[in-house]
């Protein structure tokens, strides 16, 4: 035998044989022993748990996620309003919006409140009168805007001796 | 039966698909023999040289399987696990057969390569029997990596995950097993 020997192909091919139909038979000769061996077939649990294992993490999070959004939304509608900052808020009310906010309510103010307005000076429109009011306007109503010198005049002429001793 | 099988999807994943279906684990099954059933047997014949044993381990390697296919995980090929497992019967059986003869398992492996020359599913000539009884003789380890390689001709990076083992081991036991091999033959008359 010299070293070649391993390297030669023709010593790779296969010495051994097998009966004839010998792997066409095997499957059923497996399930036969498989059979007579009294082995159940395996559950199909691997899959099933697995899906189960992804549902039973997934259920927590989900729970602990509403849980979290359910005590935000809780929390956001019932804390209680931002105290404002009186001087802040001074400071950012211009006198023209002071003055056009007077204006805008000028039906609910009493007598007192109305000749106060009324001693101010010329009466600047309000910043953003170009906005569209807050209400369709219908035509031929008076506008609260529209409370001019005249009408105050005649609010005033309105009132009875009584109402205008006790105002001055 | 034959189970057709649809040449679009991987084999292995077609196989798990249906194993796992519930339904379909026979069929499933009966798919994952067809398609291994030669590898694996070749691979235990040559372990165990007689076609009789080697029906024999097919067969509890199989019955292995089948208990436990749900098992797999998939974290390796699934033809690596099946190779484990035929590897670990083809050589649990030879221990078992060493037990019950008590005698130590070289010994046993002599033997059995010693009555393949009357074995009738044995075809090979005197130099393909001197070849047999020469790799009869190598080590457990060495006779699997050069079967694996010489005959199979599996990548050493396959082997490794088979054999649990680096790839730096396996060129080393081929190595020697190659070297007893030869000298072993020429030493024969």
């Amino acid at each position: 035998m010299n070293n070649d020997f391993l390297s030669t192909e023709r010593q790779k091919k296969n010495p051994f044989q097998t009966p004839e139909g010998y792997f066409e038979g095997l499957e059923d000769a497996v399930f036969e022993k498989i059979k007579a061996q009294g082995i159940q077939r395996p559950a199909t649990i691997t899959s099933v748990k697995k899906a189960g294992d992804k549902r039973r993490w997934l259920y927590p999070g989900l729970m602990a996620a509403a849980s979290v959004s359910l005590i935000v939304a809780v929390w956001l509608l019932l804390r209680p309003a931002p105290v404002a900052n009186y001087a802040a808020t001074q400071a950012d009310i211009s006198a023209e919006d002071l003055h056009a906010c007077l204006l805008d309510n000028a039906a609910e103010l009493d007598m007192d409140q109305l000749a106060v307005l009324y001693d101010q000076a010329e009466p600047v429109s309000p910043p953003g009168a170009s906005f569209p009011a807050p209400h369709d306007s219908v035509p031929g109503e008076p506008s609260e805007k529209s409370l001019k010198t005249d009408d105050i005049q005649l609010l005033i002429n309105d009132l009875s001796e009584e109402e205008l001793e006790e105002i001055l | 039966m034959q189970v057709r099988i649809s040449p679009k999807t991987d084999i292995d994943e077609q196989i798990l698909e249906l194993l796992r279906s519930g339904p379909g684990f026979e069929r499933g099954f009966r798919l994952l023999m067809q398609h291994y059933r030669e590898r694996l047997y070749w691979h235990i014949r040559r372990l165990v040289l007689l076609h009789e044993d080697a029906d024999d381990v097919l067969q509890n390697t199989f019955i292995k399987v089948y208990k436990g296919i749900l098992q797999f995980e998939g974290k390796s090929k699934l033809y690596t696990w099946l190779y484990r497992i035929a590897t670990n019967e083809a050589l649990t059986y030879l221990q078992s057969k060493a037990r019950h003869t008590a005698t130590p398992l070289e010994e046993v492996c002599l033997v059995l390569s010693s009555t393949l020359k009357a074995d009738q599913w044995f075809d090979g000539d005197e130099a393909q029997w001197q070849l047999q009884n020469a790799i009869a003789r190598l080590p457990e380890k060495q006779k699997l990596v050069f079967n694996m390689r010489y005959y199979e001709e599996m990548p050493y990076e396959e082997m490794a995950r088979v054999l649990d083992t680096s790839v730096g081991a396996l060129k080393a036991s081929f190595h020697h097993a190659v070297k007893k091999i030869e000298t072993q033959l020429m030493s024969e008359p």
